[in-house]
């Protein structure tokens, strides 16, 4: 039975995935991080022992490492990896000659929890990986991450780090695809909240289901092709995005 | 023309200093902003690769040196700008740059396995200063994105290169206003070539 790692599985696409990967057979390990949020327990109650929550929170290295213990422990591989984890970026809208100053603590975060922290969770499940048989890494990304086709003059914290998930696994690509692992890097869409009792906050009639773009993404991160040397950043749609 | 240097930390970026001065045009850095009325020209000079952020995914990652690339090589230059946009509204050029990589943050073309520190922070540069092209372009902002290319190109050479990107006019069409290449926001190194994104 092939299994499949999550990071920030608690509400929303992460969730949306997890019950995607169930549906398809897997074993889900899914990371939890949101303590207001119990949609994960009662999706593990209806999923028979195949969904693992595990505490992890990707901006803390010491949580990856343990949460890779904890993995060890039920597991002696794992398959396939699918980050998911994001910060925002913070409250306010971050931009030059904005109304607050820009605050750089808040900069620093982004990077840490949205590149840094999916670079370390393949550095941390790599040994478990490498007894998988897929092999399989899947980077949930953005499509304000293109520097080609940015039109925002603000927010620029959350767009940076995506930018920076980018180059990042391009470079894991770079040394891991010569070792038999094929890479998905994926744009959502933009996704209607979930809140703590599962409903979705509508903000915009343009906003889509989680369900919806998580249904297209195990449907990417579970196929095959003939070209794996190709890295793309592709959206629910279908559509390639320019970096 | 006030030229503003966040750093005068590398050959490159004195030797550019050296010519620029030899020009006639006045050279500050560092804590010297402060005390400028008037910028025309601010180059983020930051172009740090930290010694201990030469591993790859397999050697293990050293999550201390990428976020010390990142604090330098990315906070710091958009905090500068951020600082140096009153004198440089009091100033007549309006040019901003940066200096990158293009190796280490072309996504598109990338063939890295080690430098992610300084990768990562270089890609987020590109897209934080996009953002605030997309911002300031509008108030009569230039920008400037320059990989030196540091090791290949001598510094005086590369110097000589970043005069030119910084201080002359992009292509533009007399009879079409709309029309000029400082509407495109690019990267371009010290042998005149454009890096995809």
């Amino acid at each position: 039975m092939p299994n499949v790692l999550i990071t920030g599985a608690d509400r929303g696409l992460g969730l949306a995935l997890a019950r995607e990967y169930l549906g398809l057979g897997y074993t889900v390990f899914a990371g939890r991080y949101l303590r207001d949020y119990a949609l994960l327990d009662a999706l593990a109650r209806e999923a028979g022992g195949r969904l693992h929550p595990i505490e992890l929170d990707v901006e803390s290295r010491v949580s990856i490492q343990e949460a890779a213990r904890q993995v060890s422990s039920l597991t002696d591989h794992l398959d396939a990896l699918v980050s998911n984890a994001a910060y925002m970026g913070g409250p306010e809208n971050a931009r030059i000659r904005g109304e607050e100053p820009i605050d750089e603590e808040l900069m620093l975060k982004s990077v840490r929890v949205n590149a840094l922290g999916a670079l370390q969770c393949v550095e941390l499940f790599l040994p478990l990986l490498d007894k998988g048989s897929q092999k399989r890494l899947c980077f949930i990304s953005s499509e304000v991450s293109s520097v080609s086709l940015m039109q925002r003059d603000g927010d620029f914290r959350y767009c940076m780090s995506k930018t920076a998930l980018n180059i990042a696994v391009r470079m894991l690509h770079n040394t891991l695809a010569p070792r038999g692992y094929s890479f998905r890097l994926y744009q959502p869409g933009w996704m209607r909240r979930q809140m703590p009792d599962g409903s979705l906050l509508n903000r915009d009639d343009r906003q889509i289901n989680a369900d919806d773009s998580a249904r297209e993404a195990v449907r990417r991160f579970t196929d095959s092709r003939p070209d794996e040397a190709r890295l793309e950043l592709v959206d629910y749609l279908g559509s390639i995005w320019p970096y | 023309m006030n030229a503003y240097f966040t750093r005068l930390d590398s050959d490159f970026a004195r030797e550019l200093a050296a010519l620029l001065s030899g020009e006639g045009h006045a050279v500050y850095a560092g804590e010297q902003r402060d005390g400028l009325e008037r910028m025309d020209l601010f180059i983020a000079s930051q172009d740090v690769r930290e010694p201990d952020d030469d591993f790859t995914v397999l050697d293990g990652v050293n999550p201390d040196a990428v976020m010390r690339s990142v604090r330098e090589n990315l906070v710091e230059p958009i905090k500068a700008l951020e600082a140096a946009l009153p004198a440089l509204d009091r100033g007549e050029l309006r040019r901003v740059c940066f200096l990158t990589s293009g190796a280490y943050a072309s996504v598109n073309f990338s063939h890295q396995t080690r430098g992610y520190g300084y990768a990562m922070s270089k890609a987020a540069l590109s897209q934080a200063a996009r953002i605030c092209y997309n911002r300031l372009y509008p108030q009569g902002y230039t920008f400037r994105m320059f990989d030196p290319l540091i090791g290949l190109v001598p510094a005086r050479e590369a110097a000589f290169a970043a005069r030119e990107c910084f201080l002359r006019s992009r292509a533009y069409d007399p009879d079409n206003p709309g029309r000029t290449d400082e509407a495109r926001f690019v990267l371009r190194d010290a042998l005149g070539r454009e890096w995809p994104w």
